[in-house]
């Protein structure tokens, strides 16, 4: 009589495998979202910038269509690319630098700390419509208080939002006042916070003055923090819309047609929807390139504590 | 140990979770359509008209909103009647969406409401407000609707900037001749022009709602015309007699202008107005290619830049902020450019402080006043299931009654004979609403400058743009009068 051989059932649902599904199950809602809100749209996005679609008729493709037409036939395709580099280009050093000099000054640990930081944060609560209102007040050419204090210094006032010159340093103004106090400015201060004291006493002990502390543990221990802000800060930058739609609408002839403001058109004006997706990606494809080249450049003024570096 | 407690395990927070989310959908899900549900709506009086939104085609000034006292929901269904409305005898009443401007104030349409139900009692009208507060907002919204196969029996669209036209061409809107015929409805009430400019291929596709003949008025402060010992202009005035009033209104400190004769609109609507006075016109008549090379366009750009930057008589870019008729408001400019609604809308912004007159702009080389029809129509979707009942809601929406009151008190005037020659209307506007009637009889006054492939909003766009320059002072127009044709021509060869 033969005995059965009993091989061991293959189990399927592992403990490990048990534990994989449950933690896909916690972050469902919002890989769900993920899908829906995020990740499908951009994906339909990329599928019609190769049609030709109005949204209420059915798309036809096109092929490279859209994107050979922006590259070579759309008048303000570089037009608006090259007023969001200047934008991005000025607004982005400018809002780094000034953070950081009042996140320096807010960690000197003097009374009243707080209530500046509250005071600096303000405007970064402001909502954007109402801060678009208050600045178009404070630039109006006849009324507003700038130029009645260039009048007063005698000097001739300034157009502002009406004037080709100085429409986009008047926005970049705008984007510093949102800017310097907010979360750009949290962040350093807890980056400053987190540099470790025994490194400003041993500097004190070596006779470094407040330069060299700045120069050779602050900007290196801080650099991580300064990295992920100049990251963000570029993509945030190169997607400037909201105030120059409610202010100029891209006048002056132009001078604020940033390239978010070009696709909004494409997109809402003209209902060429497929041009503004393929606008979309491209500006997506830009974003990617630049922040592909900080990461590489990082490499080399950003410091990560115990990495080892060659010297 | 030896507690009772229980503690959540992560497999109950799970299954909890579960729960509580299949609830929240079955919540979410829409709710079927409800039968008469009186939501009571306080009769909340409407505010005084400060700033008139303007009629047809939306003009840059933003419109007050209206502060509505029940925000009518979005659509995915029927939003509830907003008054008990009598039960129909024998049938179930046809429910009729009505898709309007939410500048166009809900709260009368929703007075309008029952009165209509009290007539007709088989049919239900259920109003839908879009936002207007951009321009992109409402056109936007409607072709989303239209991709959704959602949109209103009834819609507000525009001739004019928006993209009705076009959206004409790709079977949208249906045309209403049989519906007319029907209800031996009479067109005769209507301007001709304003019937003409709502026609695509000869057929009618939606009758007139707001309507203005452009931006050609000239509205003018007395206080300062006396002041300046200047006479009042008159239609026979010329464009030489224009420099020479602005000039003697503009007062100076040095080099620095503290009050300007002219507060000019410098928008593609206004250039286009004086064009047409010089028998011309920014596009070729098959609205096909620019015409901005031609002699009427040159002489007009030229004109207006020489008031600027010349003369120094009229605002420029710079000087302004938004609204060029804040300057007009606050003194600061004895004359400005404004629509027909400007003679209900700007008393109240100027108060006490003067009084105004309105002149049209004078006639141009070609002898004529430049007009331009700015029309919005009430349409019928394609789709609709009830055609007739949406024609008698479509037709009592634009009735003299409902048109008189919408122009006393919102500021919008329909393109209706009976109403711009109403004695309400004659005796609220006075001396000025005599010229805006001399306008609209003008045989002159012609359609909206429509390129073939309906892109409206980009052309203008491309015109203000490029116009900005010689506005600012930033280039002259016989330098920039280049780029402005080939980005015109860019736009104008674009697909429908």
């Amino acid at each position: 009589m033969s005995t059965a051989v009993s091989v061991p059932r293959r189990v399927w649902l592992t403990r490990s495998r048990r534990r994989a599904i449950v933690g896909y199950l916690w972050i469902m809602p919002w890989l769900v979202g993920l899908v829906a809100f995020k990740l499908g749209p951009t994906l339909a996005a990329f599928a019609l910038s190769f049609t030709r679609y109005d949204i209420i008729t059915t798309p036809i493709w096109i092929g490279l269509e859209n994107y050979v037409y922006a590259a070579t036939t759309d008048p303000l395709f570089w037009r608006s690319l090259r007023t969001t580099l200047y934008y991005v280009g000025v607004s982005v050093p400018l809002g780094i630098v000034a953070s950081l000099g009042l996140s320096l000054l807010l960690n000197m640990g003097k009374r009243g700390t707080a209530t500046y930081r509250t005071f600096f944060f303000l405007p970064n609560l402001t909502p954007v419509v109402a801060g678009a209102i208050l600045w178009l007040w404070i630039y109006h050419p006849q009324f507003g208080p700038l130029n009645y204090l260039l009048r007063l210094m005698g000097i001739p006032p300034i157009g502002w939002l009406g004037s080709v010159e100085w429409a986009v340093p008047s926005l970049i103004l705008v984007a510093f006042w949102y800017g310097i106090g907010g979360s750009r400015m949290v962040i350093f201060l807890a980056g400053l916070q987190a540099v470790p004291n025994e490194l400003y006493e041993a500097a004190e002990v070596d006779g470094a003055g407040r330069w060299a502390r700045f120069r050779y543990i602050i900007l290196p221990m801080i650099s991580p923090t300064m990295f992920f802000n100049l990251v963000l800060a570029i993509i945030v930058s190169l997607r400037v819309f909201e105030v120059a739609f409610l202010t100029t609408v891209g006048s002056p002839n132009y001078a604020t047609w940033f390239y978010m403001l070009h696709l909004y058109q494409a997109a809402f004006r003209d209902f060429d929807m497929g041009y503004a997706s393929a606008l979309a990606w491209i500006l997506f494809m830009i974003t990617l390139a630049l922040t592909y080249v900080q990461i590489k450049l990082s490499k080399r003024w950003v410091y990560y504590e115990g990495e080892e570096r060659e010297s | 140990m030896g507690t009772s407690s229980k503690r959540l395990s992560r497999r109950g927070f799970l299954e909890l979770s579960a729960l509580l989310g299949v609830t929240a959908v079955a919540a979410c899900a829409p709710a079927p359509p409800p039968t008469a549900t009186p939501a009571p709506k306080p009769a909340a009086p409407a505010p005084p008209p400060t700033a008139a939104p303007k009629p047809a085609a939306a003009a840059p000034t933003p419109a007050a909103a209206p502060p509505t006292p029940t925000a009518a929901p979005k659509p995915a269904v029927a939003a509830p009647t907003p008054t008990a409305v009598p039960k129909p005898a024998a049938k179930e009443a046809v429910t009729v969406r009505v898709t309007y401007r939410l500048t166009d104030k809900p709260e009368m349409y929703e007075r309008l409401f029952p009165r209509f139900a009290q007539e007709n009692p088989s049919i239900k009208l259920v109003g839908e407000p879009v936002s207007f507060g951009a321009y992109e907002e409402y056109f936007a919204k409607l072709a989303s609707l239209m991709a959704a196969d959602t949109l209103g029996d009834v819609v507000w669209v525009s001739a004019g900037s928006g993209p009705f036209l076009s959206q004409v061409a790709k079977g949208f809107f249906r045309p209403l001749e049989d519906l007319v015929s029907a209800a031996n409805y009479d067109l005769k009430v209507w301007y001709p022009s304003a019937l003409e400019a709502l026609k695509l291929g000869g057929k009618l596709y939606a009758l007139p709602s707001d309507m203005h003949p452009g931006a050609q008025f000239i509205y003018y402060n007395k206080k300062m015309f006396d002041a300046a010992s200047v006479k009042y202009p008159t239609s026979a005035w010329t464009y030489e007699d224009f420099v020479a009033v602005a000039g003697k209104l503009t007062k100076r400190s040095g080099d620095r202008v503290d009050v300007f004769g002219w507060a000019p609109w410098t928008t593609s609507w206004s250039q286009e107005i004086i064009a047409r006075s010089h028998g011309g016109s920014f596009i070729t008549a098959d609205g096909k290619k620019s015409a901005v090379k031609e002699a009427p366009v040159g002489t007009t750009l030229e004109w207006l830049y020489d008031l600027m930057h010349k003369h120094k008589v009229a605002t420029r870019k710079q000087d302004i902020a938004k609204d060029a008729n804040e300057m007009f408001y606050t003194e600061q400019a004895g004359m400005t450019t404004a629509l027909s609604g400007f003679i209900f809308s700007a008393p109240a912004r100027i108060g006490d402080k003067f009084k105004m007159g309105t002149v049209r702009l004078p006639k141009g080389k070609a002898g004529k006043f430049g007009g331009m029809v700015h029309i919005g129509g009430q349409a019928i979707y394609a789709k609709t299931k009830n055609p007739n009942e949406a024609f008698k809601a479509l037709a009592f929406i634009v009735g003299l009654e409902n048109a008189l009151i919408r122009a006393l008190e919102v500021g919008g005037t329909l393109a209706r004979r009976d109403l711009f020659e109403h004695a309400q209307l004659a005796e609220k506007g006075g001396d000025n609403w005599k010229v805006v009637l001399e306008a609209m009889a003008d045989p002159d006054l012609k359609p909206y400058f429509t390129p073939d492939n309906f892109r409206t909003s980009e052309m203008q766009s491309v015109i203000d743009q490029n116009t900005d320059a010689f506005w600012t002072g930033n280039q002259t127009v016989a330098k920039g009068l280049d780029a402005l044709d080939s980005a015109l021509n860019v736009v104008l060869a674009k697909p429908r």
